[in-house]
């Protein structure tokens, strides 16, 4: 028989059970695979049917809009409570959207996505600065550092692969698993508008496929810009 | 004043920038089309084939597919699917759904009867 790592299965379950603030203390242990088809059939279930943004689109209220490549579809916000629980990522106040390529079935398990999120400053961060004649690698590295820090706050310092694009505005880094077991690097793009900053996260692909997920972020936020909020 | 007229300043600025930096659109239109002929090539997850279009697939390749979805038929009958995540000897890793996320498990690759790419 299969061996299952069921003792984790268990944990997974008493855990979410918790989580959602269930009030029966009696978990139904069920067949995993049971599960699984089960669990299948409502990703699918919540897949069909979504509203899906193309060309410009606004992200209001965040002031700042997205010209998407033609290949790429949004998701407003609106439409991921279900679907983000299911895939296991973020959702909260700052989720704005998930951009998603047109090709990727976000029914099934191995879907991957650009998250939006946009996190609001109380003072925009200080651009890179350096001397005329100085090698500038250093102050954009220190500068994406920055945004890094201020975006994750919770992981200072986590941020490798800082790269900083003065011709498009976009920063780029990439944050390591804490465990090595599998879990894949989260990869990150942001720009930095007046009165925040707009984060493109990859946190599901496999790192086989770093390469597409560095370059999916820093697509869509070099397409993004700021522009005036919508008056009252 | 109006309040949006620096902001309308400022985008305009980036966008005229943008249309106008060489360096900007070269590495956007690179992305573009890696991206494209990356998902066009059938390497990139997430996508579902026709039917017809399944293939079955040796243990030996599993590590290559990390990341994709497959399809394990086992030899007690039942089936199971999950995320590929990584290959240790004759045991493969998978992440699978569950209620409020995913959970892992392993299958021995002597349990294993077939496995299918869809």
């Amino acid at each position: 028989m299969a061996r299952h790592s069921f003792s984790r299965w268990l944990a997974c379950a008493a855990l979410s059970c918790a989580a959602m603030g269930a009030s029966a203390q009696i978990v139904e242990i069920r067949d995993p695979a049971e599960m699984e088809v089960q669990l299948r059939n409502e990703l699918q279930r919540e897949a069909r049917g979504l509203s899906w943004r193309l060309g410009t689109v606004r992200l209001d209220p965040v002031p700042a809009q997205i010209k998407l490549p033609a290949q790429f579809r949004l998701l407003h916000r609106s439409m991921l409570i279900r679907l983000a629980r299911l895939h296991g990522v973020p959702f909260d106040q700052q989720s704005v959207g998930w951009v998603v390529h047109r090709e990727i079935d976000l029914g099934r398990e191995d879907a991957w996505f650009v998250q939006v999120r946009y996190l609001p400053q109380d003072e925009r961060i200080a651009p890179p600065s350096h001397l005329a004649g100085e090698d500038p690698s250093d102050s954009y590295a220190a500068y994406v550092g920055r945004i890094a820090d201020r975006v994750l706050p919770d992981m200072p310092g986590a941020a490798r692969s800082r790269q900083w694009n003065p011709a498009t505005g976009v920063a780029t880094w990439r944050v390591a698993a804490p465990r090595n077991d599998g879990t894949p690097q989260q990869y990150f793009a942001a720009r930095v508008l007046s009165k925040g900053v707009l984060l493109f996260v990859v946190s599901n692909l496999s790192d086989i496929h770093s390469e597409l997920a560095e370059r999916s972020v820093r697509l869509i936020a070099a397409r993004a810009q700021e522009v005036a909020p919508l008056e009252q | 004043m109006h309040a949006g007229t620096g902001f309308k300043n400022a985008a305009a600025m980036a966008a005229l920038m943008f249309a106008l930096c060489p360096a900007a659109q070269a590495q956007d239109e690179g992305d573009d089309g890696w991206i494209a002929g990356y998902v066009a090539s059938g390497r990139a997850p997430g996508i579902t084939r026709p039917k017809n279009q399944e293939r079955l697939i040796d243990f030996e390749i599993l590590a290559s597919i990390a990341g994709k979805r497959a399809r394990f038929e086992l030899s007690d009958g039942r089936e199971r699917m999950g995320v590929v995540e990584r290959v240790e000897g004759d045991t493969v890793f998978l992440r699978a759904h569950y209620v409020s996320g995913f959970f892992r498990y392993s299958l021995a690759r002597r349990d294993i009867r077939a496995i299918r790419l869809d």
